[in-house]
């Protein structure tokens, strides 16, 4: 698995989101975005996706242009968009085209392995926030995809939540070895997640720089190095 | 909780305790109004002050419906009527969804099509009338019709509504999992209009109520609009309200089973109702 940007721009009505990015995520790599609000990083992730194709540059999937969503890609927005006239369960196999037994054992699978057992037969007007996402990672996951791309997917849940959740996508990673690419703007999310940390300036939105993060997996939320690179990533931020 | 909400809201009710069910809780605090009404309106008629041959006692019109059910006039009547309402119901209902559906997802039909039903639903339906009886005679194609005129705009222009605002977020969940057209359209787009499309036949049924008046007021022999007109020739008020009541308790009625079909279909809405635990 491959993916690569290059020279990618995108403008809305004249407006540049993005500028001139160029960037390479590696098969298995954890690659967290990270920038202001309205520095385009959620509009660099949806030409990632395949949702949005009104750009210029180039994108490439395994070294063909990507011409539309793709299976292999998976993406979890901020809001879990569950369908909210499906179950837990219906939701989560949304987007299986066969309803076969192994198809249903997977299904139940993850929903053990997001933490969802028991919910299977509620509406998503009765899930937390949480399980609402949850669910939406599940119902990824059952397609298999090779990439994850996050669209700050836990900034609206609570702290604790929050933290859990983050483990949980470590779990995944180092079950899956599932490429994951998340946009956020919170930087102890990606200290602790990410392999590597693509800053982004605002309006436009450029790559100001791009930090490595050689801390080995099991990192310890606070501690001494992962301080350090934070007030690296601030200052380049101008905070 | 929500019983103990509902407690502190209604201190004095506690039905409940004595084996009451909340439907049946729900009716008799609903009809506590109603009955004062027509128990001062009996009294106020009992006393005088409303002369009967203008606005008779509620006891009277009681038992002038009675008479003219046991005489059996009053079940064709009915049925006249609810036919009426159901057939230019369905046909008004089946048109607008053909049509919302076609300018819903055929962009160009939209431009084509749409300000024509904009601006001919700026006509007040009722204005049709002359037309279609001249079309049509005065027998029950005419007045099906403008039932099913009257039926049309509201669930068209719902229904409309709710295909073209369907949530993007949604479409892009279909999108990303790679659903076909029709899967697009079987699995999201469906369902999501269908709150809308209720608002539409709920207002479209109540329409077609109204439509049915007119209609039977402009020429029926049978009807419980024909007993209006016939209670205002016979100077019989008390015909007239039996008339009023049962279009009150039907019109009721059904769109209460319409509200239970809805609230069937529409469970997973994430919409709290008041007073009703969930």
């Amino acid at each position: 698995m491959s993916l690569t940007v290059d020279r990618l721009t995108r403008t809305f009505n004249g407006m540049t989101a993005i500028k001139d990015i160029d960037l390479k995520v590696q098969n298995g790599e954890f690659v967290c975005l990270l920038g202001k609000g309205g520095c385009g990083k959620s509009t660099l992730l949806r030409t990632l996706s395949g949702l949005d194709l009104d750009y210029e540059g180039t994108v490439s999937y395994n070294a063909t242009p990507l011409t539309g969503v793709r299976e292999e890609i998976g993406i979890i927005f901020q809001e879990s968009r569950l369908l909210p006239w499906l179950t837990v369960l219906e939701n989560i196999r949304f987007g299986l085209k066969d309803h076969e037994q192994e198809t249903l054992n997977r299904v139940n699978r993850f929903i053990e392995y997001v933490g969802l057992t028991g919910k299977e037969k509620l509406y998503p007007k009765a899930l937390s926030g949480g399980m609402s996402q949850r669910a939406a990672i599940a119902r990824s996951l059952v397609c298999d995809p090779e990439v994850l791309l996050l669209d700050e997917p836990f900034s609206a849940l609570d702290h604790f939540t929050k933290l859990e959740l983050q483990d949980l996508l470590l779990k995944i990673q180092a079950k899956y070895n599932t490429t994951m690419v998340m946009v956020t703007h919170d930087i102890d999310e990606a200290l602790y997640l990410a392999d590597r940390i693509v800053v982004l300036s605002s309006q436009p939105g450029m790559i100001k720089d791009i930090i490595d993060i050689n801390s080995p997996r099991q990192r310890t939320r606070t501690s001494q190095d992962l301080q350090q690179v934070k007030k690296e990533i601030l200052t380049i931020l101008h905070v | 909780m929500a019983k103990e909400v509902n407690q502190s809201i209604y201190p004095t009710i506690q039905l409940n305790k004595i084996g009451v069910t909340p439907l049946i809780k729900r009716l008799m605090i609903s009809s506590v109004f109603p009955v004062i009404i027509i128990l001062i309106w009996e009294v106020l008629s009992q006393i005088g002050v409303f002369e009967s041959y203008q606005l008779p006692a509620p006891s009277a019109v009681l038992f002038k419906g009675i008479a003219l059910y046991q005489s059996g006039e009053l079940l064709p009547h009915i049925v006249a009527t609810f036919t009426r309402v159901t057939i230019g119901f369905v046909f008004g209902t089946g048109a607008a969804v053909i049509l919302s559906v076609l300018v819903g997802f055929w962009p160009l039909l939209e431009k084509f099509i749409d300000p024509t039903i904009q601006a001919l639903r700026q006509i007040p339906s009722l204005a049709w009338v002359p037309l279609f009886i001249l079309w049509m005679g005065i027998g029950e194609t005419s007045k099906v019709t403008m039932i099913a005129v009257g039926v049309f705009f509201p669930v068209y222009l719902n229904l409309l509504a709710g295909i073209v605002t369907v949530d993007r977020k949604w479409l892009e969940v279909g999108k990303v999992f790679g659903l076909s057209k029709r899967s697009q359209i079987t699995k999201i787009i469906l369902p999501a209009v269908l709150p809308s499309f209720f608002t539409g036949i709920r207002t479209g049924l109540g329409l077609g109520f109204m439509f049915v008046v007119a209609a039977e007021l402009m020429g029926a022999s049978e009807g419980l609009g024909y007993l209006l007109v016939l209670g205002q020739n016979t100077l019989q008020p008390d015909t007239i309200l039996v008339s009023i009541i049962l279009f009150a308790i039907i019109g009721k009625v059904t769109d209460g089973g319409l509200k239970l079909v809805e609230q069937r279909l529409l469970h997973w809405q994430d919409t709290e109702i008041r007073g009703r635990s969930k």
